[in-house]
């Protein structure tokens, strides 16, 4: 029995030091390395089992009555969302029409403010093996051109934006993450907000000013606030609003346009580079020193 | 390794109500079920770690959790009831709450924000319930594989 327990504690113990051990070097950062080492090794294998599963998949979606109306309901939902993404890229084409205009002679005088959009296609590899934390892996990653930081869309809207980058693989935190935090603006009224993630892979719009007009339907871009993403990405779909007494403000709830439970092919804006505004605070410091 | 990359490609499609079972942690409380703490031990710390390596979770937050949950799950091993099915379920229903609360609470911890009230409502819980669901299924297998690696001798 004594022996029993003295070998239980000697494995416990074993195990705890590893854990402590892989803990620290994480949090050193040292881990990330290793971490992309094994999920650029495991890349083919996954590739391989997620494009068996998406074929496995659409075998089964296209086999009876029930499936092939779900099916036409997607394509007609599908459409809907095309169609809202491309009304609001119109309506935002019609809006910076009118301020270029305003602001003709001051762009005159900056030529150096240009956008050039560029790309990367990415794939989906995986998704986070969790309940509790919404990530997506894609085969594209440094040697793609791919860095931290850069924003992750498909042609329905915003995805969410890189964290981690390997060699040949890029972690992605999707917007539905509650640690996902995105500055928005609700195209008709121009009100702001922060998209948030919620536990249960849905996205509300909180911090809206209590005085401020949202309507079930109301499309909601990333405002470019921040600094994190570009502006004008399409992120969803206003489809409640909460507002109650006691709260300093609105929230809303948002219907993505993005289904992220279905992520096959992305896009990587390679072009954009976030703002790091500690790594700028400290810079003028230094120069300031 | 290669359930945790099952879980990780096929979690889109066997989600219901956007939770997935615990295929990691069905696995390895059936098998301390069945074998004990040692090899349970063993298994949670291989599963823990390669969960980990995969998760995009601060290492060390999934061994952790699967490691206490064996711990707890030891103690069901060749007790008075044996291989009770029931007991079994039982034990993966509350064993499935305290994981994924044990790795929430781990991340919090850590700074991640979060709405336990949402969490236990809409994943934890829902979570647990697949989880028992699954190991009805897994375990026959999880049995017949222990019943040809260690088989029965004849007694008479």
């Amino acid at each position: 029995m004594t022996a029993t327990r003295n070998r239980r504690q000697l494995y416990i113990g074993l195990i705890l030091a590893i854990l402590l051990l892989g803990f620290a070097l994480d949090r050193l950062g040292y881990m990330s390395p290793v971490r992309s080492l094994v999920q650029t090794a495991l890349i083919p294998v996954q590739s391989a089992m997620t494009t068996t599963a998406q074929d496995v998949a659409r075998e089964f979606e296209a086999s009876a009555d029930i499936q092939a109306l779900e099916a036409r309901n997607a394509q007609l939902e599908a459409l809907s969302n095309g169609l809202m993404v491309e009304n609001a890229r119109l309506r935002e084409v019609e809006r910076e029409n009118e301020l270029l205009r305003q602001l003709l002679n001051y762009t005159r005088n900056n030529p150096q403010f240009t956008y050039e959009a560029t790309s990367v296609k990415g794939r989906s590899i995986g998704y986070d093996p969790t309940n509790l934390l919404y990530f997506v892996y894609t085969d594209v990653g440094v040697r793609q051109g791919v860095a931290k930081g850069m924003p992750i869309i498909t042609d329905r809207g915003l995805v969410g934006r890189v964290t981690a980058v390997g060699p040949n693989s890029a972690q992605v935190l999707m917007l539905i993450d509650p640690a996902s935090s995105v500055n928005a603006i609700i195209q008709n009224s121009r009100v702001t907000g922060v998209i948030r993630g919620n536990i249960d892979g849905t996205i509300s719009m909180e911090r809206i000013p209590p005085n401020e007009e949202v309507n079930p339907g109301d499309i909601v871009l990333t405002s470019g606030l921040g600094g994190n993403f570009p502006d004008k990405l399409v992120i969803g779909q206003v489809t409640e609003v909460i507002q109650r007494d006691q709260d300093m403000f609105q929230s809303a709830r948002i219907r993505p346009t993005v289904d992220f439970g279905k992520l096959e092919t992305m896009l990587v804006i390679t072009s954009f580079e976030p703002v790091d505004f500690e790594a700028e605070i400290l810079e003028a410091q230094e120069q300031n020193n | 390794m290669g359930i945790v990359l099952l879980q990780s490609t096929l979690s889109p499609y066997i989600k219901i109500n956007g939770v997935h079972p615990d295929l990691i942690f069905v696995v390895v409380v059936g098998w301390t079920y069945l074998r004990g703490w040692e090899e349970g031990l063993g298994w949670a710390a291989i599963g823990g770690l390669s969960l980990d390596f995969i998760s995009a979770a601060p290492f060390g937050v999934f061994t952790l959790a699967l490691l206490l949950v064996t711990l707890a799950a030891s103690l069901s091993h060749g007790r008075v009831f044996g291989n009770n099915i029931i007991l079994l379920l039982a034990l993966t229903f509350i064993l499935g709450l305290l994981f994924n609360s044990i790795a929430l609470l781990s991340l919090n911890l850590l700074g991640r924000p979060v709405s336990w009230i949402d969490a236990f409502s809409s994943v934890i819980l829902p979570a647990a319930l697949f989880n028992v669901g699954i190991m009805a299924l897994v375990f026959p297998l999880l049995y017949l594989i222990n019943r040809y690696l260690n088989p029965q001798p004849l007694s008479f």
